[in-house]
């Protein structure tokens, strides 16, 4: 077995004590971070995201997957070169105004950093003000949203119509998740995408940074 | 009558099985053995750290009338719109498990202990629901010995933020509650701080008054649907 499968193996188990050597072994022993996150981390996240979908683990399993994730991350991060982690783009995220539900929410921020995005996680109840001011001051190009409210979701159409009354909404793409929100709802309010899961809003936060804008 | 109740944690413990069938998980299935010592773990913290205690006010017809109002933000059509005049007894209510289990589940997420985190985070929202259910079932008791209801009533709790009741009815339902009921405030986006706090209205009546089909426009929506339950347990209760 390679030690970017048994990374990808212990992602997979939540084992993050264990994955931590085995990085750590990889990484004395000459691996390049790059690919260590590639073909170890990130790899297992996908198998993990996979297995999720298809209700063979559940959302425990995935958060163990993710803190083990973050404890590769921790060691990976300052070996990483800009061009091997390159500027994916900003992502600024946040559970919307009226709500406090998070947990999925904290999840895609975990899975966008470790797809190398720059994640500003504003938390939960957020105004539609501060997602456009905080994605303005740093630069974002996606906003990602979080309700698990109905009655919260238009806070959601509220960001949406706030950027473009600031003429700023080819600038900065819209992502909505949640378990009461869906594609309709978003093609309803105007939003740019919507993600079902933490690896859909991956693949989402993909698109639309690559979006002209 | 108004009145503000502290229970021990122990008496309103929630189940590690209810726990990881909050968080999506069915607990016989094989792959919540790697995780069932994480509902544990998550339980000793929440018995360390929850203090759960609530405020109730019994509130009559007419002035819930005015508090549900709200903001005029309700939906035009709503269950509780006709379920709260065939009322016998009404009263507003507010429980939390107190701020000490928020703090620990924040620090643990900024400590990137996630699963631990939203172990814990599922505790205590079982643990607030649980408070709920004791302050509905203890101003029932004390509507049936003070001969308030019939013996058929049966109550349930409604809450702004759910079933076309606006959340920004919480505004008014604080103020008839008082300040600092239980301790809990409101931020101006009408969450309740602490987190873990479950508020609205104990309506207790003859079962059928809580009977509605789900086909109001809120509804398409509502991914739960646990309403039916509730409707269900008013059957088992009889």
């Amino acid at each position: 077995m390679t030690y970017s499968s048994e990374i990808a193996l212990a992602l997979e188990r939540g084992e993050a004590k264990d994955l931590a050597k085995l990085v750590q072994t990889a990484l004395d022993s000459g691996a390049e971070a790059k690919q260590i996150l590639d073909d170890g981390l990130i790899a297992g996240m996908a198998v993990v995201g996979g297995q999720f979908r298809r209700h063979d683990i559940f959302l425990p399993n995935v958060l163990m997957a993710a803190k083990a994730m973050n404890a590769g991350l921790d060691l990976l991060t300052p070996l990483l070169q800009a061009g091997d982690n390159p500027d994916r783009g900003t992502a600024v995220i946040g559970t919307v105004r009226g709500d406090l539900h998070d947990i999925g929410k904290n999840l895609v921020g975990i899975m966008l950093r470790g797809a190398g995005f720059e994640v500003i996680d504003l938390g939960n109840d957020v105004s539609p003000e501060t997602f456009v001011a905080k994605a303005q001051e740093h630069g974002a190009k996606v906003i990602g949203m979080s309700a698990l409210l109905t009655t919260t979701m238009p806070g959601m159409a509220e960001v949406v119509e706030l950027l473009k009354a600031k003429g700023l909404s080819e600038n900065i793409r819209t992502v909505l998740g949640g378990a009461p929100v869906s594609q309709e709802y978003a093609d309803e309010i105007g939003a740019d995408a919507y993600a079902f899961d933490g690896v859909s809003a991956v693949d989402r936060v993909s698109d639309l940074m690559e979006m002209d804008g | 009558m108004a009145l503000d109740l502290e229970w021990s944690v122990e008496e309103l413990l929630p189940r590690p099985e209810d726990m990881l069938r909050a968080q999506g998980a069915d607990p016989q299935h094989k792959a919540v053995e790697s995780f069932r010592g994480l509902a544990e773990e998550a339980l000793g913290i929440y018995i360390e750290s929850a203090k759960p205690r609530g405020a109730f006010q019994e509130i009559s017809r007419d002035s819930f009338s005015e508090i549900y109002s709200g903001a005029g933000m309700n939906d035009e059509e709503s269950p509780l719109t006709e379920i709260y005049p065939r009322a016998e007894a009404l009263a507003l209510f507010a429980v939390t498990v107190g701020p000490e289990v928020v703090a620990k589940i924040t620090a643990l997420f900024d400590a990137a202990d996630f699963p631990l985190a939203a172990m814990l985070d599922a505790a205590a929202s079982e643990g607030a629901e649980l408070a709920a259910g004791r302050i509905q079932h203890d101003i029932e008791k004390q509507w049936r010995t003070g001969n308030c209801i019939s013996d058929a009533a049966r109550g349930l709790r409604y809450s702004p933020g759910y079933c076309g009741w606006h959340v920004s009815g919480q505004k008014k339902l604080f103020a008839a509650l008082g300040p600092r009921a239980a301790g809990i405030e409101l931020r101006d986006s009408c969450l309740m701080e602490p987190l873990k706090s479950v508020s609205g209205v104990i309506v207790a009546g003859p079962p059928a008054i809580h009977d509605f089909d789900d086909a109001y426009l809120f509804c398409v929506d509502c991914e739960t649907r646990d309403c039916r339950e509730r409707i269900l347990s008013l059957k088992e209760r009889e």
